[in-house]
């Protein structure tokens, strides 16, 4: 029997909104160590998905102007800093205003290798699971590691 | 704060080895159990020679359909990774990593290995793809 997406997803799956804001997608992102999150209407259609680097992009022209902040805040290796944390809490923006809509997903019955294949020339680490263009799982790298590490002999 | 040695942010003291005739299943176990997202591959006098990384298991590996019960990891790591002194920078790290395309810097006194750093290491969120912000790192 031939492992499947369905077989090692994480499910369910932690989605957000479209209306959710910033502050607490960031929150979010850093207290599960995940690199982007799926966003759904509330009844778990997938329209989109919002990664760190969308969050971050506005901010390009202030990275200039806050050179050192910016640096201390990538160096120093702690938790979300209360100073980033307020500045994003004055940004208005909404999952909708941000994330990305042309979103890379998988099905239940997909192999792992290709699986691996998407992620590996996407260069991405998440993909959302659909059933019925419904998010019902994520399966990342992470997840795909555990995969080969688990049994090997079912993965092709 | 920027001036970090990355000898204060090592978390690992002893970073998790194999050798190059381990399997990449074997890698994989070590990975998932200890979670971490690199193997250093050692010689049998643990000088470094490759590194393995959850990235490579998933396009060299899985993408390519090899038997992850019989590749081994001398087949598949990446050959003499870059490295860096432990009392180098966190700056020099992420700069190293941001010109690589690489996200693990073994660390070595010598011949000696003391450490591995991720990208993960130096923060959450915003340890930013700002590294992908080629603006940002134009201002460096």
């Amino acid at each position: 029997m031939t492992i499947t997406a369905a077989d090692i997803m994480t499910a369910p799956a932690v989605v957000v909104l479209p209306e959710t804001n910033m502050a607490e997608i960031a929150s979010l992102l850093a207290s599960k160590h995940f690199s982007a999150v799926p966003v759904c209407r509330a009844d778990n259609t997938l329209v989109g998905i919002v990664s760190e680097s969308d969050i971050l992009k506005p901010f390009r022209e202030s990275v200039r102007a806050r050179r050192d902040w910016w640096l201390g805040v990538i160096a120093e290796g702690e938790a979300l800093p209360q100073d980033f944390l307020d500045y994003l809490r004055q940004d208005t923006r909404t999952a909708a205003d941000v994330m990305v809509r042309h979103v890379h997903t998988a099905t239940e019955g997909t192999s792992l290798p290709e699986l691996a294949e998407v992620m590996i020339k996407q260069g991405i680490k998440r993909l959302p699971v659909l059933r019925d263009s419904k998010v019902v799982g994520v399966v990342s790298r992470s997840d795909l590691v555990a995969a080969i590490a688990q049994s090997p002999a079912m993965l092709v | 704060m920027t001036n970090r040695k990355l000898a204060e942010i090592i978390r690992r003291p002893n970073p998790v080895t194999l050798p190059m005739s381990a399997t990449v299943q074997e890698a994989c176990r070590l990975m998932r159990d200890h979670r971490i997202g690199a193997i250093l591959v050692t010689e049998e006098d643990g000088r470094l020679v490759g590194l393995f990384t959850g990235r490579d298991a998933v396009g060299r590996v899985l993408a390519e359909a090899l038997d992850p019960a019989t590749t081994t990891l001398g087949a598949v790591m990446t050959v003499q990774p870059d490295t860096l002194k432990p009392t180098a920078t966190a700056i020099d790290a992420l700069r190293m990593m941001q010109d690589g395309g690489y996200r693990h810097l073994p660390l070595m006194n010598g011949a000696q290995i003391v450490g591995i750093v991720s990208h993960g290491d130096f923060c959450g969120l915003e340890r930013a793809r700002l590294d992908e912000e080629t603006g940002f790192w134009e201002i460096l």
